[in-house]
């Protein structure tokens, strides 16, 4: 354990060229203590709080070009079943509105797309307004990268691409009829506030919906996982990527991300009712649930 | 009519055994061998009848049947009637349960949608087993605001029935009745059954509601298969507005994911109608009739849907037919068993007789 600890701070170490000038007080922390050092989280490290946002966008910049690639390869393709999952959670239904956040490849975006217009032609009653779907991305290069691909499936209308930060979204009041966000929660510096902004610019009765890595359920699997996401994850990273440091955050913001009860008890606190979660993989990803009512 | 005041299994399989003794006999004369009986000495009912008690029979067999009740009664409560509603648990609950419908049964506000409770179970069975690497688990951890989230859920239902008739049992009328509350349609998705939530709540509903209404009523001055008659009319009868889409309501109540709960409460409701009429047994006569209900009204349910004739009439007639024959079979069984008594005890004197012709024969 306390090898394996050793590890993790080293690691946090090599982080520090990564980070460059923008971060501070950079503290070698073990996964489980809350330091008090300003800043907030940036994998096990602390950065300051204004830096974050920046060195996100940063840092999926560089991965946008080959971020479907590596997320396939990292999950052994799992995620496009997570994601389906998601969307069969969601329910589109014709004449939606959703907002997918940090959805900048458009991979939850075409998914609930396609739900709707599924739904449209299954339903015999036509409606008004088509379904839509709003991509907000904070980065400029996934934005992009999710563009070319709507370009190659031959999508030209539903799809709206917005740049955009979760805490500050570029929408009104009482807008969309879904919300979802994933594995995007975790690189916001504040979750409080993207929550309270997903309340916002939900309608009543708007379904919130949150993928994200979580707490994987007991302990011969965990450490399983760890040895996977601590090793292979950065290798794979370097080999493919050529981007280690990204990958390294990557596995450890998933750490330093709360584990599913807190985080409900979160979206609880931002003002969402009916809340629940559902655990894929024993925890490895948890689909939160919530509704603004 | 005279309900049997004691009955177990083992007494029940003696009683059909016998009672198909006495058919036989009484068509053809002779019993085959290898049913068991002692054939050719076989009383008639009214002689069984006289020695028809407990304490006749040898203590042995008294033993063995006390034992083989005590195991199907657990085996009953353990696999078939899930939540301990056997005779021997129930009857603190089944107190409860009464002074409940008592104040007008469960009421609307009150009402717990289904969906939550489920979760809540889940809960508790998270807690009670420590292995944590389910594939799937939901849970609801400690609710912010429950009211608010019930009236919602329970508001959506109610607002999602009067959709039915145009949608259906499906996901659509859950959309539907969410625009007329002016929400999102995405809060359909509230009810994670789907339309079996929507069945389920319909159910629920009506079964509280035939209940009470037929609690207005004096029960206690009809006689047993009049008030049955009654309570399962009344609860059929909520049906009917329905009927266009009743087969795809029973469809969805069939599936593994809803049957559990299609189930339970059909029990609950045979079980309260048993209640109402004045049935208080603690033996297995609690099983038998609350299953032999629960099929007639299955049956009855399922003759309606092909039942075109004008008010149900055929319906009525069918449910009344079933409920006569369901009534008849205690006094066809006492009967029977009457008869199987007495043969025991004529083969014994005929046993008694030949030992004691071959004792005097020797002497």
């Amino acid at each position: 354990m306390l090898a394996a600890l050793r590890r993790r701070t080293g690691r946090c170490r090599q982080l520090a060229p990564l980070l460059g000038q923008a971060a501070f007080g950079l503290s070698a922390s073990a996964p489980g203590d809350r330091d008090p050092t300003p800043g907030v989280d940036f994998g096990f490290a602390r950065v300051a709080e204004d830096a974050k946002a920046r060195l996100i966008g940063d840092l999926f910049g560089r991965v946008a070009p080959r971020y479907d690639f590596m997320n396939d390869l990292m999950s052994g393709g799992l995620h496009r079943l997570w994601k389906d999952r998601l969307v069969a959670r969601l329910g589109p239904f014709p004449g939606m509105r959703h907002l997918d956040v940090a959805g900048g490849t458009g991979d939850v975006a075409f998914r609930v797309l396609d739900a709707i217009r599924a739904a449209e032609a299954r339903r015999a009653r036509s409606v008004a307004v088509k379904g839509s779907v709003v991509v907000c991305d904070l980065t400029p290069e996934m934005l992009e990268a999710g563009k070319r691909r709507a370009a190659n499936r031959r999508i030209d209308q539903g799809l709206e691409w917005v740049q955009g930060d979760a805490e500050a979204l570029p929408l009104e009041d009482d807008s969309v009829d879904g919300y979802t966000v994933a594995f995007g929660i975790r690189n916001v510096t504040h979750i409080d506030r993207a929550l309270s902004e997903a309340l916002r610019v939900l309608k009543p009765g708007g379904h919130f919906l949150c993928l994200e890595f979580s707490k994987v359920e007991g302990r011969a699997l965990a450490q399983l996982y760890d040895a996977y996401s601590f090793n292979v994850i950065p290798m794979l990273g370097r080999w493919v990527a050529g981007d280690e440091g990204s990958y390294r955050y990557l596995v450890e913001s998933i750490r330093r991300f709360p584990p599913q009860d807190e985080f409900a008890g979160m979206i609880k606190g931002a003002g969402f009712g009916c809340v629940s979660y559902e655990n894929l993989m024993a925890g490895v990803v948890a689909i939160h649930s919530g509704f603004k009512l | 009519m005279r309900l049997p005041s004691r009955r177990t299994a083992h007494r029940l399989l003696c009683s059909a055994r016998a009672s198909v003794a006495t058919l036989a006999e009484r068509t053809s004369g002779n019993v085959p061998s290898s049913w068991g009986l002692v054939g050719p000495s076989l009383g008639s009912a009214k002689e069984g009848r006289d020695t028809n008690s407990v304490t006749a029979l040898p203590q042995h067999v008294r033993h063995f049947r006390k034992a083989v009740s005590d195991c199907s009664v657990w085996a009953a409560g353990g696999t078939l009637i899930q939540g301990g509603r056997c005779p021997i648990a129930k009857a603190p609950k089944r107190r409860r349960g009464s002074s409940s419908l008592g104040h007008g049964a469960r009421s609307e506000t009150s009402y717990r949608a289904p969906e939550q409770a489920g979760n809540k179970d889940e809960d508790q069975d998270q807690a009670s087993s420590s292995s944590g690497s389910r594939e799937q688990t939901e849970r609801e951890p400690g609710q912010s605001d429950p009211h608010q989230v019930d009236s919602v859920r329970l508001a959506l239902l109610n607002a999602a029935m009067k959709h039915v008739k145009a949608h259906g049992w499906s996901v659509a009328a859950l959309e539907e009745g969410a625009r007329d509350l002016k929400l999102s349609p995405a809060a359909a998705r509230m009810i994670s059954e789907g339309p079996g939530g929507l069945v389920q709540h319909f159910v629920d509903g009506a079964n509280t509601d035939s209940l009470k209404e037929c609690q207005t009523h004096d029960l206690q001055v009809l006689d047993q298969r009049a008030a049955l008659v009654l309570m399962l009319r009344t609860r059929l009868e909520k049906n009917i507005p329905y009927i266009g889409s009743l087969p795809q309501a029973l469809r969805l109540q069939a599936l593994p994911k809803h049957a559990p709960t299609a189930f339970t409460s059909l029990a609950a409701f045979v079980d309260q109608c048993w209640h109402l009429c004045g049935d208080r047994s603690m033996d297995m006569a609690w099983y038998h009739k609350r299953t032999a209900l629960s099929a007639i009204y299955v049956a009855t349910e399922l003759y309606m849907l092909t039942d075109f004739s004008p008010g149900f009439a055929n319906t009525w007639t069918f449910l009344d037919r079933r409920l006569k024959g369901m009534l008849s079979v205690p006094s066809l069984m006492d009967e029977a068993r009457g008869s199987l008594y007495a043969a025991i005890v004529q083969a014994g004197g005929v046993a008694s007789k030949w030992v004691g012709v071959r004792s005097s024969s020797k002497q």
